[in-house]
């Protein structure tokens, strides 16, 4: 009697029993339960048996606590299975049982999807607004079951709980028919092949135009990536050609029979047909007129020595005007520039 | 017949009376009781007295440290407790007194 240890279970079970009275408030409970330790220590040191034993549970003990010190009862609760109430008095269950407390609502509404995909799969898809429609109505019914809003209809009960269990199982292949849903869209969008050959913003790009420095136009340009790589347009069919359909962009050969697509700006061939004998014949390549007649000239600057770098990417106005090609219009002209 | 029920009734009588003789913690106004005869007394029915007559004001209350475990809270009786124990008092002898006026001829039947 004298020595007072306080035994785990003696702390485990007045921490149970104030979780019961934690509607009262901080105040009242301490008022109630001030000292309970070492009370409960004393009794606990005179014999061994463990102390629900004794003492019954935390929530009956609670009840008799509060009913004694003449304080309302808490809303009475329905005799429950011995694991749950074990579960209830133990410690932390009011912060577990908080977060899925709050959980709650998502559980209505998930619960309400799972019902609309089930009728959606039993009675076939509905159209458009009317899967919305029947959505929105499973969404509202499954919350106000949930709020206890037709609490009162009491036959409601076994259906509903019928139905929990079902959702309950259902939910898990209704997750994961959503998930492969992503998973196809994810197919399709990886399946996604760009166009080939030279693109701009997505768009193939079937000739390119080079203007020097001076804003006059380029003939026979070779153009490479950043690895060495040639930038060709794609010299699919029908790539670059006119609405009559008989005029075609060619590419160029290379000094070693092969043909270039990278060369620029590319010429085209167009198909002639000979209005008297209706015979198609194959002109030869024309160049293909530029875009713009010629574009603003960069700013020259001169060049200057700053920190020992040389700027050798600038061209010196006279190197670019020594680049200048004849005019486009002159398909038999071969700039240098771009060799 | 159950006496739980009856105890109910008096409970606040006998805690009374025990915490008048000496001021005592809970479990020990518990043991007490139980030492006295009122064996079927609950443990929290006694501290919910304990601590329903210090609300009302009937019962003084203390806590006293301890070095080895939880402090303990003391109870003692006051003034207004002691006039209350002697109304009830009253009160419990009228109502023995006429309970057993009430049993006595039915025993004298038997």
């Amino acid at each position: 009697m004298s020595t007072i240890s306080t035994r785990p279970d003696v702390l485990t079970y007045v921490a149970a029993v104030r979780v019961h009275l934690s509607d009262l408030g901080p105040e009242v409970v301490e008022e109630l339960t001030g000292g309970l330790e070492a009370d409960l220590a004393d009794l606990a040191a005179e014999s061994d048996d463990p102390l629900p034993q004794r003492l019954g549970d935390p929530q009956g003990y609670a009840a008799e606590l509060r009913t004694a010190a003449g304080l309302p009862g808490r809303v009475p609760t329905s005799r429950r299975a011995p694991i749950a109430s074990r579960l209830r008095s133990h410690p932390q269950w009011p912060a577990v049982s908080g977060f899925f407390v709050t959980l709650r609502p998502a559980w209505w509404v998930a619960r309400a999807l799972t019902a609309w995909w089930l009728l959606t799969r039993v009675l076939g898809t509905f159209i458009g607004l009317l899967s919305l429609v029947v959505l929105v109505v499973a969404v509202v019914v499954s919350v106000e079951l949930g709020r206890g809003r037709w609490e009162r209809h009491g036959w409601l009960t076994p259906p509903v709980l019928v139905g929990n269990v079902l959702a309950a199982l259902v939910l898990p292949i209704v997750c994961l028919t959503a998930v492969d849903g992503y998973r196809y869209v994810d197919a399709g969008a990886s399946s996604y092949v760009p166009p080939a050959g030279l693109t701009s913003n997505g768009t193939p790009v079937s000739n390119v135009f080079a203007y020097d420095g001076n804003g006059l136009p380029l003939t026979d340009v070779q153009l490479f990536d950043q690895d060495g790589h040639p930038l060709s347009v794609d010299p699919g069919p029908g790539a670059g050609s006119t609405d009559d359909g008989l005029t075609q962009l060619v590419g160029r050969q290379s000094a070693y029979g092969q043909t270039l697509y990278n060369v620029f700006p590319l010429r085209r061939e167009r198909q002639v047909v000979d209005a008297q004998t209706g015979q198609q014949s194959t002109q030869a390549p024309t160049a293909v007129p530029p875009p713009l007649v010629a574009v603003p000239p960069v700013a020259t600057q001169v060049p200057t020595v700053s920190g020992g770098v040389t700027p050798t990417a600038t061209a010196t106005p006279s190197a670019a005007s020594t680049a200048t090609t004849s005019p486009p219009s002159s398909p038999s002209s071969t700039g240098t520039r771009a060799r | 017949m159950d006496t739980t029920q009856l105890l109910k009734g008096v409970l606040d009588l006998a805690v009374l009376a025990v915490v008048h003789d000496e001021d005592g913690y809970g479990y020990d106004v518990v043991r007490r009781l139980r030492a006295a005869g009122l064996e079927d007394v609950g443990d929290a029915s006694v501290y919910g007295t304990l601590r329903r007559l210090y609300a009302g004001g009937a019962l003084t209350s203390y806590v006293v440290p301890s070095e080895e475990g939880p402090h303990r809270k003391y109870y003692g009786i006051n003034d207004q407790g002691r006039r209350l124990l002697n109304e009830q008092s009253k009160t419990w002898r009228g109502f023995a007194e006429t309970m057993q006026s009430l049993l006595e001829p039915t025993g004298a039947h038997a």
